[in-house]
């Protein structure tokens, strides 16, 4: 209960994880969820000379008007405008098509895809023209009901959402947070660390007893927190997190036990400062969530690629792995590795934890 | 200079502290951006992806559809085996995994039927492979409905598939329009700056805050103005070492790219000013915090969440508007902005001079409202106390 009564340290470890999920889903509610574009893409266009190529392609550029919008101006106008940064880009047309840009950015890639869809649209015009001329009207008809003839599913059959994988992340650093939690305990068990260790140590009390119960209320603190973090992101956030909440939230229940067994591990070390011990736990905490993907999503499947070793033993990236495995991978067996490793994990470091706090002597001075 | 003094003799105890946030932030930080450089670069150039096709079908179509995408990326056939696509994907020996239905060819002449796709979680690389369908399919369409036969169909995209469009790059930055490469890593200097800076300096601003030191200090005859200005000079040679060591690392690292930079000096200022703004926020923390593991949790809060909402993990392009207007209110945004446009002109005009300056006036302005909140607030508790 003290763990409760202290009020700024409860708070910050529950504000903390929200926020930033909250912060994450403004960055990413553009990038993810809406297809359309919120400001149309200024470019301009240079006729080189009038002839039926730079008609056509003024026709396209008009067409384009929820994506683009145009100026068609002179070429020193169109650069002078490129210049100073009012448009992204200069198509050119007329002597053939081309595309200028100062640099590669979002904007100028979606140019780049345009000029290539009206390419290769032209090279096929020409060509059935050239050989079918009676079909060219079914083909340019056919041509404006361009659409995506693609369908994206899980392994398992469900919908993906590239963002939730960062939202995992989350959920994995904040589960490994628990450490912070979880350093108090040795800390009020060892009577070089502090006065209630002091008292504690002269109690009959059976130390594996003493370290259960320390155990116990810590995790059961932090797991609620991570719970709150879960039911913020599902029902406020509403993030697609699927129907597997009850195995969601068992995973959440074994990361949380590993984030507190870390914390009573590293409190356990008697020589290090408690400033040196969130050190130590800042850094393993926040190395393990970066390689799971917390700011690069792509970080862990970097990781795949050059070290899979790492996936296996970081703790975050179990956790992360585990979440994957209920959404997308539609896969319990795999599921079932990154929970039993976690458990091997959290009672490791409980039992190293446990080896370095038992029977203490302190002289008397 | 006795509070000076005593500031400096704190930050000597807890400096292999300070070192460890050092090494562990400079490293997270190198990491970011050997990461987000590998994924810029896959944003903007197309990557060859390992793509698995499981072809239910084994029509015309289909191997036409492989044929065309193997031009662009590297294919490799699957069984339909579920096990073995999770186990591919899991693994990464895949990226992408499309499944063509059986009896493509026919419904997808009559219906216009989709094909469904599975991608490695995260990857934004997939679009291109996407896109590469999206293209060979409706392309399909028009020529099987202008009488072409389904092979003569086939045989025409596959040869337009190999021409490219015609990109050229004005260049007003002198350098093709390719950003130097130390930016790349200036960019992710607000989560090294304010993670490490705010982490280290707290340490030294948490032990002045014990009761009894507290005491000793407001009994002492020297008054709190010159109190808070020793110990802000004291923070302040932390965070110029500080400083001194990034810049040395990126040179090291980047040691050209830097020299041929003729945006460099400005580019220092902003790192300077944003220097200034984590030392400034560090000073807030410090003066509200109580402990290190409330520190901890804020510096992580403000850290990464300035990162996410100023365009330093996710592009400012591709956020909304109103996320912007939410951004504009922050200093990383205008640190970011002014790198946007130090990379992007070689030589700036009037009118980009004025945009740099605003971006660097709102950091300093940012930076003294914050050391003048945490002088109020440090004010305000030694009177309560």
């Amino acid at each position: 209960m003290q763990l409760v009564r202290d009020k700024e340290d409860m708070f910050w470890a529950i504000m903390f994880p929200i926020l930033l999920a909250t912060f994450m889903y403004l960055a990413f509610g553009q990038l993810f969820s809406s297809e359309k574009l919120e400001k149309l893409i200024p470019v301009a266009v240079v006729v080189e000379s009038e002839n039926a190529e730079s008609e056509n392609f003024q026709l396209f550029a008009n067409e384009m008007s929820d994506i683009l919008s145009v100026e068609y101006v002179e070429e020193s106008e169109a650069l002078k405008l490129l210049e100073e940064g009012k448009i992204d880009g200069v198509f050119y047309t007329g002597n053939g098509h081309r595309l200028m840009v100062v640099g590669s950015n979002w904007n100028t890639n979606i140019l780049q895809a345009v000029l290539d869809s009206y390419t290769r649209n032209e090279a096929m015009i020409r060509e059935i023209a050239q050989s079918h001329p009676e079909r060219v009207e079914t083909a340019i008809q056919n041509l404006s009901e361009y659409k995506s003839m693609t369908e994206e599913v899980t392994v398992g059959g469900g919908s993906l959402d590239t963002s939730l994988s960062y939202f995992f992340a989350v959920l994995g650093m904040a589960c490994m947070f628990g450490c912070f939690i979880g350093m108090r305990c040795p800390i009020d068990i060892q009577a070089n660390l502090s006065a209630l260790g002091a008292r504690r140590s002269v109690t009959p009390t059976h130390r594996l007893k003493l370290v259960i119960a320390d155990l116990t209320a810590a995790l059961t603190v932090h797991f609620f927190n991570v719970l709150i973090l879960l039911a913020y992101m599902k029902y406020i956030l509403k993030i697609e997190f699927g129907d597997n909440l009850g195995y969601m939230t068992l995973l959440c229940l074994v990361g949380s036990m590993v984030g507190v067994a870390l914390g009573m591990f590293v409190g356990s070390i008697g020589k290090i400062s408690e400033n040196g011990k969130i050190a130590i736990m800042i850094t393993v905490s926040l190395t393990s969530s970066f390689l799971s993907g917390l700011m690069v999503h792509s970080m862990k499947s970097m990781v795949e690629e050059h070290a899979p070793i790492i996936n296996r033993v970081n703790p975050a990236a179990l956790i992360v792995d585990g979440f994957y495995c209920l959404n997308v991978y539609d896969d319990m067996r795999r599921y079932w590795i990154s929970f039993v490793t976690l458990v091997v994990m959290a009672v490791l470091l409980l039992g190293g934890s446990f080896v370095m706090v038992r029977r203490e002597r302190y002289d008397s001075i | 200079m006795t509070v000076f003094r005593g500031y400096m003799k704190m930050i000597k105890r807890n400096l292999p502290i300070m070192v460890l946030y050092f090494t562990v932030f400079i490293c997270v930080s190198i990491g970011i951006q050997i990461a987000t450089g590998e994924e810029g670069t896959a944003s903007f150039e197309e990557k060859r992806l390992k793509i698995g096709v499981v072809d239910k079908d084994g029509g015309e179509l289909a191997k036409g559809l492989a044929e065309y995408l193997g031009q662009a990326h590297q294919i490799t056939l699957l069984t339909d085996d579920k096990g073995l696509i999770q186990e591919k994907l899991f693994y990464r020996t895949l990226d992408y995994v499309i499944t063509i239905p059986k009896g493509f060819d026919e419904e997808f002449l009559m219906d216009g039927n989709t094909i469904k796709t599975t991608k490695v979680p995260g990857s934004y690389s997939a679009i291109y492979a996407e896109q590469r369908i999206d293209t060979f399919l409706n392309a399909m369409q028009v020529y099987v409905g202008a009488d072409y036969s389904l092979t003569e169909a086939v045989e025409l995209v596959i040869d337009q598939g190999k021409v490219e469009p015609k990109v050229e790059i004005f260049d007003i930055n002198g350098n093709q329009g390719e950003i130097p490469l130390y930016v790349y890593m200036v960019k992710y200097y607000p989560y090294l700056f304010i993670s490490a800076i705010c982490c280290s300096i707290s340490l030294v601003m948490l032990v002045f805050k014990n009761k009894e030191i507290k005491r000793r200090m407001q009994s002492a005859p020297v008054s709190i103005v010159r109190q808070n200005v020793e110990g802000i000079l004291a923070l302040a040679i932390v965070g110029v070492v500080f400083l001194m060591l990034v810049l040395l690392v990126t040179f090291l690292l980047y040691s050209k790219s830097m020299r041929d930079d003729p945006n460099l000096k400005y580019q220092i200022i902003n790192i300077v000013l944003l220097l200034l703004v984590s030392f400034s926020i560090a000073f807030l923390i410090g003066t509200i915090a109580k402990n290190s593991q409330v520190v901890n949790n804020i510096v992580n809060g403000v850290s990464l969440g300035m990162c996410f909402l100023c365009g330093v993990f996710v592009p400012l392009d591709v956020m909304g508007d109103n996320v912007k207007k939410i951004s504009q209110f922050l200093p990383v945004y205008w640190y970011e902005q002014n790198i946007e446009i130090l990379v992007k002109y070689n030589h700036l005009t009037e009118v980009l001079q004025r945009q740099l300056c605003k971006g660097y006036g709102i950091q300093l302005f940012f930076a003294v409202a914050c050391i003048g909140v945490g002088l109020v607030i440090g004010k305000y508790k030694a009177q309560e106390s």
